[in-house]
């Protein structure tokens, strides 16, 4: 974790820099999912003939999960020394 | 396939004595889209002189139909599609139809027994807090001088009651439990009442003619059985008239649904004393149905084409193989291309599949994307969605195995592991060796990733290539600026080429030259892209940027099944140096977790495989706004 000079390790610091790629984006991406989720459902209840598209505007928010976990295991590999 | 099927705009002059026949030959062939028009000094359309009495008696008799389906069953009114009886028979057997009729004063009848039974419920109940008295006759309590009131009151507030009664004298109260009853002389009725009132006693309206309570509730016991006889006589007989006409009803309702549309339609074209001009949309490949029409009414009929108006878009009718139709619904959903604009329905049929088997890029998942495919298939046949996105699982999977192949993954194991594992239960080795080595995705992300933008670079290479034949016929300015954005996809590649093997080393040893043609390149196509689309081109630069890296979820989404299916391996394989016993528990653990992880890969891939193709590349060409064609036919379909 801490190198003789008593800093971080490029290893300790790519996997803090991964859990917070992932945990962020994790959260900002169901914070946004939830606000969406709930305003999709109301246009579903109310007019069910746009239930399918919606769906796809739900999903929209996903991306930035999925990047934030791409960049994680990006990080991860380095470490590991496998990428 | 690209293009949606042609359309001409037809406009048809008839003399008003032909008009009805035309309109019922027009509602059975169902190839003209008839639209609402004005001509000046026309007069605006009126419906049929049948429609009044097509609509009272299609109006009684589907309300006798609302009452027979629940009697006799929907489906005993037959198919849909039965014989359609001529209008002016229609009519006339609506008219001489009694059930309708019949029925409603069975139903009257129905419903009046039922109020009276509700009625006789409460003078039950009424009968029944006034029990307690049971030896008193309420008929003879009542005098030319003399009168009672029988309520309820609550017990602490009796003795008020009596306090007040004694005060105004000539007057008794009998209370038992919170039921009271109070004797007093006509001439102090005023007095008596505001007592009552101001203790809160609830009066019960007891009939004039109630003897003593069981007697009452004896009586209304009776009514209520009699009543209740009736009752079941009266579903009997509405039941079986019912079964005996709902075939009929049916018949005449549909007969008299479809008379009433085509009298209706005659709203939608204008008249003059002598002509009706009806004007239209029809596909091109329908002139040869309308040629017969036009065929049976010699002269009184003309038929045209009219030229197509400056702002005017015939409707959209996609023309795609039949193979195509379950991906039709993704152009169908958001937004239909409009009349002059490509079809991008065969490009989803391609890319939407790759892109799924790009990201699930599993043999064992890939198989079970088709099962589950094939068994929600079945299972939703007639849901319009789940019907499509089974099918697009089917698909999908073919493309999902051969990936699957190259990136060696069965259920997350590459074929030698899966063949060790088999030797671990049989004792049989199947493989020796590897008989070929996969590209794992865990363990080349980088490339994965490059792939996957490369895979996005093509897919967008194709709308642009879609954009500029659009904007072809309208604006040749917006055709080389679709073109000019290909020009700098192909600078970016080239110019960053040279620089890749320091991200994937595999690639070995990139000619740097290529760095400088690629940037002249850039460089032309960012002026041209500034000349056609001006500052908002230059602006959307970036987001071509975007747009590529967007497809690296394909790279993402892979490996989060990747890694998932992974862990299930490592720690809950069943293998016999475990025990049986718990291999055995392992076992359907193992496989159920396998078949979620493949069956959340499936719902993912194709929302981001729909995404993919619904906004990186559909934008890059498609307006939209594509109108409907509904022929004026039987039982009209949106096609």
């Amino acid at each position: 974790m801490v190198d003789a000079t008593g800093g971080l390790t490029t290893g300790a610091g790519a996997a803090i820099g991964a859990g917070i790629a992932m945990g962020f984006s994790a959260l900002a991406a169901a914070y946004s999912q939830g606000s969406l989720g709930s305003a999709a459902l109301g246009v579903a209840a109310e007019r069910p003939e746009f239930e399918k598209n919606v769906l796809i505007y739900v999903a929209l928010p996903e991306t930035l999960a999925l990047f934030g976990f791409l960049v994680a295991v990006l990080l991860w590999l380095k470490i590991s020394g496998t990428a | 396939m690209f293009k949606a099927k042609r359309m001409a705009r037809v406009r048809l002059i008839v003399l008003k004595s032909k008009v009805e026949p035309l309109i019922k030959d027009l509602h059975e062939a169902g190839v003209v889209d008839i639209r609402k028009t004005d001509y000046e000094g026309l007069d605006e359309g009126r419906p049929l002189t049948s429609f009044d009495l097509v609509s009272t008696e299609l109006l009684r008799i589907r309300s006798a139909l609302a009452m027979m389906e629940p009697l006799a069953g929907k489906k005993a009114g037959g198919s849909d599609d039965a014989e359609i009886i001529p209008a002016a028979k229609a009519i006339e057997e609506a008219k001489a139809f009694e059930a309708p009729d019949k029925l409603r004063v069975l139903n009257n009848e129905a419903v009046a027994s039922n109020e009276r039974l509700k009625s006789l419920d409460n003078e039950a109940a009424m009968a029944e807090k006034l029990s307690q008295f049971k030896n008193v006759d309420f008929k003879g309590l009542s005098t030319r001088t003399i009168a009672y009131k029988a309520g309820e009151i609550q017990i602490a507030r009796i003795q008020k009651l009596s306090d007040s009664l004694e005060r105004i004298g000539s007057s008794t109260l009998i209370s038992e439990g919170n039921v009271a009853l109070v004797l007093y002389s006509r001439k102090d009725q005023q007095a008596v009442d505001a007592a009552l009132a101001e203790t809160g006693f609830n009066e019960l309206s007891v009939p004039a003619a109630m003897t003593t309570p069981s007697e009452e509730i004896r009586r209304v016991n009776a009514e209520r059985e009699l009543i209740k006889t009736k009752l079941k006589q009266l579903k009997d007989e509405m039941t079986t008239l019912s079964k005996n006409s709902i075939i009929k009803a049916a018949k005449l309702f549909r007969s008299l649904e479809v008379e009433a549309d085509r009298a209706e339609v005659a709203t939608r074209f204008p008249q003059s004393r002598f002509l009706c001009v009806i004007e239209g949309w029809m596909l091109e490949e329908s002139r040869k149905t309308m040629d017969k029409i036009a065929q049976r009414y010699g002269s009184s009929l003309v038929v045209e084409d009219v030229k197509l108006g400056h702002d005017e878009m015939p409707p959209t009718v996609l023309d795609n193989p039949k193979i195509a139709s379950p991906l039709e619904f993704i152009t169908n959903s958001y937004s239909l291309p409009n009349y002059f604009e490509l079809d991008p329905t065969m490009i989803y049929l391609i890319a939407l599949p790759i892109i799924y088997g790009m990201i699930v890029g599993d043999v064992v998942y890939g198989l079970l994307s088709i099962i589950i495919g094939y068994l929600l298939m079945k299972k939703f046949e007639k849901s319009y969605i789940m019907s499509n996105v089974s099918k697009i699982w089917m698909y999908s999977g073919v493309p999902s195995m051969a990936f699957g192949l190259f990136f060696d993954e069965f259920a997350g194991m590459s074929h030698f592991k899966l063949a060790e594992l088999f030797k671990t239960w049989t004792g049989i080795s199947l493989l020796n060796a590897p008989l070929w080595t996969g590209f794992h995705r865990m363990e080349s992300v980088v490339a994965l990733v490059a792939l996957s933008a490369l895979l996005g670079v093509v897919h967008l290479t194709l709308g642009f290539i879609f954009g500029a034949i659009n904007e072809w016929e309208h604006n040749k300015k917006h055709s080389a600026a679709k073109i000019a954005w290909i020009g700098v996809e192909i600078g970016l590649i080239l110019a960053l080429l040279p620089f890749m093997p320091m991200l994937i080393p595999e690639l070995g040893k990139i000619d740097p030259g290529l760095t400088m043609p690629g940037l002249v390149i850039l460089v032309i196509s960012v002026i041209v892209i500034a000349v056609t689309e001006g500052i908002i081109g230059l602006i959307e630069l970036p987001g071509l940027v975007g747009n590529i890296l967007s497809y690296s979820r394909i790279a993402a989404v892979g490996i989060v099944g990747v890694v998932i299916a992974e862990l299930l391996n490592d720690f809950l394989v069943p293998t016999p140096d475990k025990g049986i016993l718990l291999a055995l528990v392992l076992a359907p653990i193992f496989i159920i977790l396998h078949v979620l992880n493949c069956f959340v890969a499936m719902f993912e891939s194709l929302i981001q495989g729909g995404r993919l193709n619904i906004v990186e590349f559909k934008s890059k060409f498609m307006h939209g706004g594509g109108g409907i064609f509904v022929p004026f036919a039987l039982y009209s379909k949106k096609i």
